[in-house]
């Protein structure tokens, strides 16, 4: 009788490694803890917009309920450009949002991949495949301290994304007198 | 070399710690905030598994190789790969047959939901309650906030479920390949997914068993 994919998918598994109970559940672990600090940001960008938008409780969850992750970063940096923060701080809250987009990237990953142990570093391996212009297979290894890393990171960003937040709903926002420039004007 | 003892047969008992073991593994002793990180963790790596499969019904329904059904695939919103399978169902099964996929397409679209909440929300074990939950709101015409909460049982069921809508949304794909072997002369036309043979690994051009 033919086998079915399911025991070929076994088979397959068996044969490139055995995780023990213990690294699977390592893993898991890894996943799940990242998207509670994932969630922690995310939820500080959402009170971001609702500083800077001086908008009440109910306003905001509308507002911020309807936005993906990618919009929310764009918005945040636009209130940063257009806040009367110093160039010193605009440069460095920029910078985190930056910073936090291409985490976002590596959220996707997890987010989406299928997981396996990584025996080498104690990490994990995602694998997929992408097909955005370029047919791209993605394996993407990471490690156990990089998980740790990226939390402390986003930890971190939260952190400044909370002061950023106050600083928009203290001073004003201290959005910066408005003008409209004509098209092809620097 | 040593000549191989024939394999014993397995009891049913053993057959279904194995596949406990697959499917569940052990995550009693887990402090309760490890053990919430680790059922998250778990339920999204068995949802990229059945997606996996999802997407090689879609490739074998839509008669595409390897390469055609990664790229058609890969950047398809979830509930539209849903929409996809179901009306191939449709078009191509026996009433009969469509009815049993349909079920297991409307429930894979509800837990669909449940993935969502998942993924994008803080969330909290309750050790009292044996359970997890997460704050989540939504805005679709009506503000509503919610704290959605999943036991531990239930977890355990939803990731269950999902392990056998991959091992039925295979099956489909057997499906699908009969139906291609009326229409087509045998051994003329062998599409790429009868040439790996690797089930839903194959979308991931992983080496061929030996």
């Amino acid at each position: 009788m033919d086998k079915t994919n399911r025991e070929l998918d076994q088979e397959l598994f068996d044969l490139i490694y055995t995780p023990t109970v213990e690294e699977q559940n390592a893993i898991y672990i890894q996943v799940g803890r990242f998207f509670q600090t994932w969630a922690t940001l995310e939820s500080v960008m959402n009170t971001v917009i609702a500083g800077a938008l001086k908008a009440k409780f109910e306003h905001w969850l509308i507002v911020t309920a309807n936005l993906g992750v990618a919009e929310k970063i764009k918005i945040i940096r636009s209130f940063i450009t257009a806040s009367s923060l110093s160039d010193a701080d605009r440069e460095s809250f920029d910078d985190a949002m930056i910073a936090i987009d291409k985490l976002s990237q590596t959220r996707n990953i997890i987010a989406h991949c299928m997981f396996f142990p990584d025996p080498g570093n104690r990490g994990t391996i995602f694998y997929n495949v992408k097909a955005d212009k370029k047919l791209k297979q993605v394996e993407k290894r990471i490690s156990k301290e990089e998980f740790e890393k990226m939390e402390s990171d986003m930890l971190s960003y939260s952190v400044k994304l909370n002061d950023l937040r106050d600083q928009l709903m203290t001073t004003q926002a201290g959005f910066q007198p408005f003008t409209y420039h004509e098209q092809g004007q620097e | 070399m040593a000549k191989r003892a024939p394999a014993k047969k397995q009891t049913k008992k053993e057959a279904k710690q194995e596949a406990e073991l697959f499917l569940a593994p052990d995550l009693e002793g887990l402090e309760p905030h490890v053990l919430a990180y680790a059922l998250v963790g778990r339920f999204l790596n068995t949802w990229a598994f059945m997606e996996s499969a999802l997407n090689e019904a879609i490739a074998i329904a839509l008669d595409l190789k390897l390469l055609q059904g990664i790229i058609v695939t890969a950047e398809i919103d979830f509930l539209k790969k849903i929409f996809m399978v179901r009306t191939a169902v449709k078009l191509e099964l026996f009433e009969k047959q469509a009815k049993e996929y349909e079920t297991l397409l409307n429930g894979i679209q509800k837990l669909s939901e449940d993935r969502n909440i998942i993924a994008h929300n803080f969330f909290s074990m309750f050790p009292e309650e044996k359970a997890v939950k997460f704050y989540h709101y939504k805005a679709r015409g009506k503000l509503d906030i919610s704290t959605p909460t999943y036991t531990i049982s239930k977890l355990e069921s939803m990731d269950a479920e999902l392990h056998d809508a991959q091992r039925k949304l295979s099956k489909l794909g057997d499906e699908f390949k009969k139906r291609r072997s009326v229409s087509t002369v045998p051994g003329l036309f062998q599409s790429s997914y009868q040439v790996s043979g690797l089930g839903t690994l194959g979308l991931l051009g992983l080496p061929p068993l030996k």
